[in-house]
């Protein structure tokens, strides 16, 4: 009597087990130690599209792609072999591939069962379509966005363009006014024999000269309008102003103009796409310069740095006679200029390219002598 | 009067500079100002042609020299060169009293046709100005008598009406009539009429 006391309390405890097994949610699936099939619960069922009839002492091989299936044999040999566990008890992603031949990615956590004579793995498996595809989107969602604000930034630029537009047009219109109203007396002074050679050679220097202006213009214009994004790095500000006298060598040599430094040691850098912030620099100088070759006063420009709270601060002081007090203000508008020649555009570009580095660009009255800039960026964070 | 002119005034050199070599070319006077200022220092009531101007120049702007011209009575017409594509300037400062627009850049052909037709204008007025003067200052030797007289052929009043509501002689009427006739310099009653009317409404400026 006690053996099919034994084999009914047997059944029982199987029927049980296939209850367990069915009523998770996760897919299960038992394998023996050569990789053949003995349960498949229902979620895997339904995740593969096969029948546990069907897989039953099939290898679980089926369940996977060609090039994994192929392996599959040779990794349970290695693992009964070395007892070296590259999945077992770790779980990873990998890929299925359900009854009709589609693939997927699931998570698989392998463990190994070992119970009277039978060994054996117990796969639990977790469909990751979704999650796979929760992924992308939001990666192709990040990717929107960054485009979106690569293009904002470029929007923005073009903002600034948009309302300097009418200025502009005016910048670019003064010189080919000139052009062509010098041309059509050319025209009508050779036709009526009312020129002489000396005066035609100083007409045509002036057009060169017209059009030269309004091709600064639209150089001007090119750096802005560029949709290139801004290249930030760490920088030191040091050599930034170092290769500033280098860029300038020639300059300085040919005019007699002296440049003057006075570096703090040990700045902290700062993050700066290195050639904008040497383009503002470079102008701040040629500025000071030409601004003290007009007023026929001063011949220095001194640069200095030094590390302020959370800023590195750059200093472009003339030895000129200063800017007007009534002009300061307006300094950094577009089209504002004490210049002769000036477009008017330097100094509110300038200050866009300090601003796209979060920085500012400001006019510094601090009593002494002479005309000062400072340029502030943000000290890079680590 | 001083030659016809045209008064260039923009801030910039190489445009004043460039537009007078190109009137001198055809002929034409011109004088160069780099702002509003300078010109309206420098301003002669005397001063015949016309003003080419920059509408937007630092200080004070084109329009709003546009604006004093007018409250000083400066009759010169005024040629507006604004940027090009700028409708609302342009309408802004024909609407100010400008005579005309030209968009920079422009044709240096368009511009001496603008200016042409703006300094015969200007000639003209002057002339008609002149005209309507000659003829404010006729009527101003007229005695009260001769005036009244005028005044009452204008309303078509006949020479007896007249006697009688001044209590004159029809031969008196007939006298400071024939006078007041001589001193405008009317020929007949027709154009003494027209000359009443036009000294009552002096020429726009």
């Amino acid at each position: 009597m006690a053996k099919p006391m034994v084999a009914t309390e047997r059944r029982a405890d199987d029927d049980r087990f296939r209850a367990l097994l069915d009523a998770a949610v996760d897919a299960i699936v038992l394998i023996d130690g050569q990789g053949l099939i003995a349960r498949f619960n229902h979620a895997a069922e339904r995740l593969f599209g096969f029948s546990e009839a069907e897989l039953q002492g099939r290898n679980v091989s089926v369940l996977m792609p060609a090039r994994i299936a192929a392996e599959h044999d040779s990794y349970l040999e290695r693992y009964q072999r070395t007892r070296e566990a590259r999945i077992i008890g770790i779980g990873r992603e990998v890929t299925g591939q359900r009854r009709d031949g589609t693939q997927f990615p699931l998570e698989l956590s392998v463990g190994e069962f070992r119970h009277a004579d039978e060994t054996g793995f117990v796969g639990i498996l977790r469909d990751l379509s979704e999650r796979v595809q929760q992924r992308e989107a939001e990666a192709a969602a990040r990717r929107e966005i960054d485009e979106l604000n690569a293009s904002l930034a470029h929007s923005g630029r073009l903002n600034l363009l948009g309302e300097m537009a009418s200025g502009i047009a005016h910048e670019v219109n003064q010189p080919i006014t000139a052009i062509a109203a010098y041309a059509g007396a050319c025209q009508r002074l050779l036709q009526s024999g009312a020129i002489e050679v000396a005066e035609l050679r100083d007409v045509l220097d002036k057009i060169r000269a017209q059009a030269e202006r309004a091709g600064q213009v639209i150089n001007g214009l090119r750096v802005l309008a560029r949709r290139q994004e801004p290249v930030q790095l760490r920088v030191n500000v040091n050599r930034l102003v170092n290769e500033i006298a280098r860029l300038m060598d020639f300059e300085l040599r040919a005019s007699g103009w002296r440049l003057v430094f006075d570096l703090q040691a040990n700045l902290p850098a700062v993050n700066a796409d290195a050639v904008q912030i040497q383009q503002v620099l470079l102008n701040l100088v040629r500025n000071s310069f030409e601004a003290m070759l007009e007023q026929a006063h001063g011949d220095s420009v001194e640069i200095s740095t030094a590390a302020a709270v959370g800023e590195v601060r750059i200093r472009v002081r003339d030895s000129g006679p200063g800017v007007q007090p009534a002009f300061r203000k307006r300094l950094f508008e577009p089209f504002q200029t004490t210049k002769d020649n000036g477009m008017g555009l330097g100094l509110s570009i300038c200050q866009s390219i300090a601003q796209a580095h979060d920085g500012r660009l400001s006019y510094v009255d601090d009593g002494r002598p002479g005309a000062c800039f400072e340029l502030r960026l943000p000290v890079a964070s680590d | 009067m001083t030659t016809p002119t045209v008064y260039v005034i923009d801030d910039e050199e190489p445009i004043r500079d460039s537009l007078a070599l190109l009137l001198k070319s055809v002929g034409i006077a011109s004088r160069g100002f780099s702002e509003a200022r300078e010109f309206l220092d420098a301003y002669h009531p005397d001063w015949a042609g016309c003003l080419l101007l920059d509408v937007r120049m630092p200080h004070l702007g084109g329009l709003e020299l546009q604006q004093d011209l007018n409250r000083r009575g400066v009759t010169l017409p005024v040629i507006f060169m604004t940027p090009h594509g700028d409708v609302s300037m342009a309408v802004e400062a024909m609407r100010a009293g400008a005579m005309d627009f030209l968009q920079k850049p422009f044709k240096d052909d368009e511009l001496l046709r603008r200016l042409q037709a703006a300094l015969a204008h200007d000639a003209r007025e002057r002339e008609r100005l002149q005209q309507y003067e000659n003829l404010r200052q006729r009527v101003e030797t007229l005695t009260p008598r001769e005036l009244e007289v005028a005044l009452r052929i204008v309303a078509g009043q006949s020479n007896k009406l007249m006697a009688a509501e001044l209590d004159l002689s029809e031969r008196t009427v007939e006298l400071h009539r024939a006078h007041a006739m001589q001193k405008l310099e009317a020929r007949s009653v027709a154009q003494l009429v027209r000359m009443m009317l036009d000294v009552d409404t002096p020429p726009a400026t």
